[in-house]
């Protein structure tokens, strides 16, 4: 049955396993990018792993649950989400330079 | 146990009284369909009240999601059998439309989902009548499409689309259509077949994919480039290579189809034709009626009188509209010299869909017969053995002066009743 599978027998659905990055530099489309002020961000003032609301609304999954947070500037579209949902407005969009 | 107690508890191998929407809701039981999300609509509401039913009962082991709407209703389709469940639902007309965005979804995911269409109008104005525009609407999305012509063949034909569907050769959703009120809420003598021959004939799915199996995390549906695509796990097809894939696919399923439908013939003693189309009085006939679901059913009467007034006359009753039997077509038809095609449907701005996609099906035959098409019966108008007959009259006159054209033709307009009417004056009147 394998052997004499046709060709297109061979392609089903379009199938991933999850991986960073799947559909290119995606930080490229960016024309903003954000900033976290640390002295303002809740689990670096506090030392405790807290808030974590960027990590949590981020659709692009690129800001890492870790003290203090990191965002992955790569892959980060500039949407600024995370901007809109820091209780502490610690985060800020800052112009990206077009080289 | 008395005599009915036992034929309660025994639904099976019996012969049940049943509407055309209770037949399709018996067979997603015997199917034994794991999930079911539908959204009622008139006409089709019956089945899926009657699954619920047999849920209730705990006669059919499935999980039943209510959802706001048919959109969602197919989503929750698509994700179900992503997960290698049993899946199907079943709608009409706008609810059809409404699952449009997620019909080429399930195609290109291969998920072998089975909808149940009583077919209906399209508004506006509203109807809630019978005729296949909703049906029509839907072909070119890459699902297998079966037209059934009365209850018996919606259960026969639902039991053989899950076999066909779930083939690893096909993978591909279908959909089994009837007309609506016409056969969805007509009672007629359904033979239910043995489970354990059911079981046998449709064993359980095999899915090519699974999202619930989390030690093999697969994701479906990433974004697919235009270019092949170079993945951590190997190299994978672009977005042509998984279309060219469902157009083969479906290109093959005909004889998959054949088989399917002769294999149950074989277990069950019911067959439909070849499984393609339906033939009636065919042998020695010149000139053949070539129509869909409850217009063909009509032809069945009025070629008696035809055949009474010495016309060599059959009827090819077509029964997969998709994919597109091109080939057992123009093989049927070579030695044709008339068809008149019967159309319960319009591609509007051209003609009947029936009538245009046979013109070029035939195209390449050297004896080309004469093809003339009619538009029968929309929003539920009584297709009439008199327009059938008509209708044949006039194609056979017209061939005979050398008439050819795309031009529609209706039979059973009331226009006559109408001279009155003018929309600019009636809310005028007195």
């Amino acid at each position: 049955m394998t052997d004499s599978k046709k060709d297109y027998q061979k392609i089903l659905g379009s199938v991933q396993k999850p991986v960073i990055g799947e559909a290119g530099k995606t930080g490229t489309w960016s024309s903003k990018k954000p900033i976290i002020d640390l002295s303002k961000c809740i689990p670096v003032k506090s030392g405790k792993p807290s808030c974590f609301s960027c990590w949590l609304y981020c659709p692009e999954a690129v800001v890492s649950r870790t003290i203090p947070p990191q965002i992955d500037l790569e892959h980060c579209k500039g949407c600024g989400i995370c901007m809109e949902e820091c209780p502490v407005k610690a985060i800020t969009m800052e112009e990206v330079k077009s080289k | 146990m008395t005599v009915i107690e036992e034929k309660k508890a025994n639904l099976d191998e019996n012969i049940m009284i049943l509407t055309g929407n209770h037949a399709a809701a018996h067979a997603f039981r015997q199917a034994k369909v794991g999930v079911i999300s539908a959204y009622p609509i008139t006409p089709q509401s019956p089945v899926v009240e009657k699954i619920a039913e047999f849920i209730a009962e705990g006669k059919l082991k499935a999980r039943f999601v209510k959802v706001e709407s048919e959109h969602s209703a197919l989503a929750v389709c698509c994700a179900a059998s992503a997960t290698g469940s049993r899946v199907g639902t079943a709608t009409s007309a706008h609810g059809l439309e409404l699952m449009y965005e997620m019909l080429p979804w399930a195609a290109g995911n291969r998920l072998p989902i089975i909808i149940n269409l009583a077919t209906r109008s399209l508004g506006a104005p509203w109807s809630v009548w019978t005729d296949h525009s909703d049906f029509i609407t839907i072909r070119d999305v890459g699902w297998i499409q079966f037209m059934c012509e009365n209850n018996q063949e919606i259960y026969d034909t639902n039991l053989q689309a899950f076999k066909i569907a779930e083939d690893p050769r096909v993978f591909l959703p279908a959909i089994v259509a009837y007309d609506g009120y016409i056969l969805s809420h007509t009672m007629m003598p359904v033979k239910l077949e043995n489970q354990e021959m059911i079981d046998e004939f449709l064993p359980p799915l095999n899915h090519h994919i699974n999202l619930s199996d989390i030690s093999h995390v697969k994701g479906i549906d990433p974004v697919t480039t235009p270019h092949i695509v170079k993945r951590a796990e190997g190299t994978a097809p672009g977005y042509y290579e998984y279309r060219y894939a469902l157009q083969k696919s479906l290109e093959s399923s005909i004889d998959i189809i054949k088989e399917a439908h002769d294999e149950f013939a074989r277990k069950f003693g019911r067959s439909y034709g070849n499984g393609i189309f339906k033939t009636v009085q065919t042998e020695d006939a010149d000139t053949i009626i070539y129509a869909m679901g409850s217009v063909a059913s009509q032809a069945r009467v009025a070629i008696k009188q035809l055949r009474a007034e010495g016309l060599k006359i059959g009827i090819v009753s077509l029964k997969l509209f998709r994919p597109y039997p091109y080939e057992e077509l123009r093989e049927f038809f070579k030695d044709k010299e008339n068809i008149i095609v019967f159309d319960r449907d319009i591609g509007y701005g051209y003609e009947g869909v029936l009538s245009y996609e046979l013109k070029a099906a035939l195209y390449s035959l050297k004896n080309r017969p004469n093809i003339k098409g009619f538009i029968v019966g929309l929003g539920g108008r009584d297709v009439k053995t008199e327009h059938i007959i008509t209708g044949v009259h006039k194609a056979l006159h017209e061939f005979k002066q050398g008439i050819f054209t795309n031009k529609t033709d209706f039979l059973g307009l009331r226009l006559d009743e109408l001279s009155d009417y003018d929309e600019s004056t009636y809310f005028k009147r007195g």
